[in-house]
């Protein structure tokens, strides 16, 4: 297990290494950094400048180098928009963005589980054909669309829920049910298969020929083999919904990471979409890692391989 | 990411038996075929059936209502946006841009991922380790991000959008052609190739790719339905294609304003946005199950 740890560990850091330069590199790939930061009235004199202000006349490597040995002391930058650490901006809006995570993933699991079980320990039958439908539908539904739909239903048909910021638990509900049902049907199908081969298998066969109860051979055995490949998942579901969240708390207006992105996108604000870059592909890296590494830990056959 | 999320489950790759019935009883086939085939009629009539030109501004009808409802008439049976431009025109154009990106992306992102699975997939050993660790490293960066962030610097245009989405969506080509790859890459018929003197090309090339056919046009319906979200939400936050062009993402987004009385400049071409990415999920689907049921999960 240890074993296992360390080398699934020392791959996480290579990977995270390689990311982050990518995420680096990302403003110098698609145009000139300093004339974007320069504006549309800026001269070729503010851009030369800016350059040098910026460091961006050294060798690329040497910029990463030194880009990458400030993140390591947590120092993300300076905000051209805000005039202020990076570092501080982000933790403030990841508040938001984890807190709407936490809760959509939490939505989905709750959603999706049970009705993964019940559509595989009876396949085509009523349960199935309705859980099907709402998978289908879920993974056709645009989010920023579904949004919009729910925000016209409760501001102009019922007027029960706020549409609009993230300031109590009552303006998360939206957002979380959006969020959730956009991670829910992947979820939802890897569970119903894991249910289906689980059941198939030889030692449910044997289990049910010893006589045990059918309630204990599906919540102990075949819950538990059903459930592994999920843990995985979900991980991946929760990296991909934190990005997802650019668009909801765009829609939403929510005061968090994923409207930072947009925001500074829209102002060129370059140190402050690296550092998000840089910050949603390191939680997908994290989470992972978490992942594979409990899936491990459920399931000796993973960490003697 | 170990390798145990990476491994897809997948069809053998013994040779199709074209079970013509098995076709044409799949209800989501055929459903997704039809839904697909209309907005495809759509957007290849746009310029035909069209009642007006999608980019005339006529301020004098502006955000007239659709013609079920009080005050819409036939002159514009869809209504007009903001500007009195007639919806159901643009809606008819948008089709193109949608499909156009669809298609697109699907190209760029199929002939990346292919690549780069079927080398994987052959040769296994380093290079195996290589490109999945290159497919790790991509899927770990979030794609809409990115596209957003690369669309702004780069600016905005059809093209920008189509082969940013292609350079970022052909993770699941090569994951899928990786498996798929490394279940033939041992079967007699490619060993008699390799032991006739074939190059590595020619056996790549006539002996393989011919038996990932199945799998790629699956993936690629897949991957068109998700390039197609993508694109109308990054047209939504403002960053995919540019302003005139009917895009229905970009009319959601122009429509938002309007979003207390006028809902249905929201609605309309979120349904066929909807439908539109349904018919070709459904496509997938059935083409996966009709050609190689095993991998349904």
């Amino acid at each position: 297990m240890l074993q296992y740890t360390l080398r699934r560990l020392a791959s996480a850091v290579i990977l995270m290494l390689f990311v982050s330069f990518v995420a680096f590199a990302l403003v110098f790939t698609a145009g000139d950094p300093a004339a974007s930061i320069a504006g549309e009235g800026g001269t070729a004199a503010d851009a030369e400048r800016i350059r040098s202000v910026y460091g961006f006349d050294r060798p690329l490597v040497l910029q990463y180098a030194s880009w990458l040995g400030r993140v390591l002391q947590g120092d993300l930058g300076q905000s051209i928009y805000f005039n202020q650490p990076v570092t501080s901006i982000l933790i403030e809006r990841f508040q938001a963005t984890m807190l709407l995570g936490v809760l959509a993933l939490c939505f989905a699991l709750l959603l999706a589980i049970p009705l993964g079980i019940a559509a595989g320990r009876w396949p085509n039958s009523i349960v199935d054909r309705v859980a099907l439908l709402f998978a289908v539908v879920g993974q056709a539904m645009p989010t920023f669309w579904f949004a919009l739909l729910l925000i016209i239903l409760f501001s102009v048909t019922f007027p029960i829920l706020p549409t609009s910021g993230g300031e109590t638990w009552r303006h998360m509900i939206l957002p979380t049910i959006v969020l959730g049902y956009f991670a829910a049907p992947a979820i939802m199908r890897l569970t119903r298969s894991g249910m289906i081969a689980a059941l198939e298998t030889d030692f449910i066969r044997t289990a049910r020929a010893m006589g045990i109860p059918s309630s204990k051979i599906l919540s102990s055995y075949a819950l538990r083999n059903a459930l592994l490949p999920v843990v995985s998942l979900a991980a991946a579901q929760f990296g991909f919904m934190l990005a997802g969240s650019v668009v909801v708390e765009s829609v939403f207006a929510i005061h968090g990471a994923g409207r930072l992105v947009w925001e500074s996108i829209l102002r060129s604000d370059l140190p402050t979409i690296q550092a998000l870059v840089l910050c949603f592909s390191m939680f997908y890296v994290v989470l992972t890692l978490v992942a594979d590494i409990i899936n491990a830990w459920l399931d000796p056959r993973i960490r003697d391989a | 990411m170990s390798d145990q999320t990476l491994e897809y489950r997948l069809a053998d790759i013994a040779p199709p038996r074209r079970n013509y019935r098995r076709w044409l009883t799949h209800t989501g086939l055929i459903l997704g075929g039809t839904i697909l085939g209309i907005i495809l009629i759509m957007a290849v009539l746009a310029p035909f059936i069209a009642p007006f030109n999608p980019y005339e501004q006529n301020l004098l009808v502006r955000i007239v209502p659709p013609v079920w409802m009080d005050g819409g008439s036939w002159e514009h049976p869809l209504g007009t946006d903001h500007l009195g431009r007639d919806y159901l025109s643009r809606l008819l154009y948008g089709a193109q841009v949608s499909l156009l990106i669809g298609v697109g992306t699907a190209l760029i992102s199929g002939v990346i991922g292919t690549t780069l699975g079927i080398l994987a997939g052959y040769f296994g050993g380093k290079v195996d380790t290589v490109i999945t660790f290159i497919i790790t490293a991509r899927l770990s960066m979030p794609v809409i991000l990115v596209a957003l962030a690369v669309v702004a610097l780069a600016g905005s245009s059809l093209m920008i959008v189509m082969t940013v989405l292609g350079l970022l969506l052909w993770d699941r080509f090569a994951l899928v052609i990786r498996a798929a790859t490394q279940q033939i890459r041992n079967a007699d018929f490619v060993t008699a190739s390799q032991v006739q003197g074939c190059s590595v090309f020619q056996t790549l090339r006539y002996e393989i790719l011919p038996n990932l056919m199945n799998s790629l046009v699956v993936v690629a319906t897949l991957e068109m339905a998700q390039a197609i979200v993508l694109e109308a939400a990054l047209s939504f936050l403002g960053l995919g294609v540019p302003a005139p062009l009917p895009s229905w993402g970009l009319m959601i987004a122009e429509g938002k304003s309007f979003i207390l009385f006028d809902p249905w400049l929201i609605t309309i071409p979120g349904v066929l946005l909807f439908a539109l990415v349904l018919g070709t999920n459904l496509l997938g689907d059935g083409l996966r199950d009709v050609t190689a049921p095993e991998a349904r999960n």
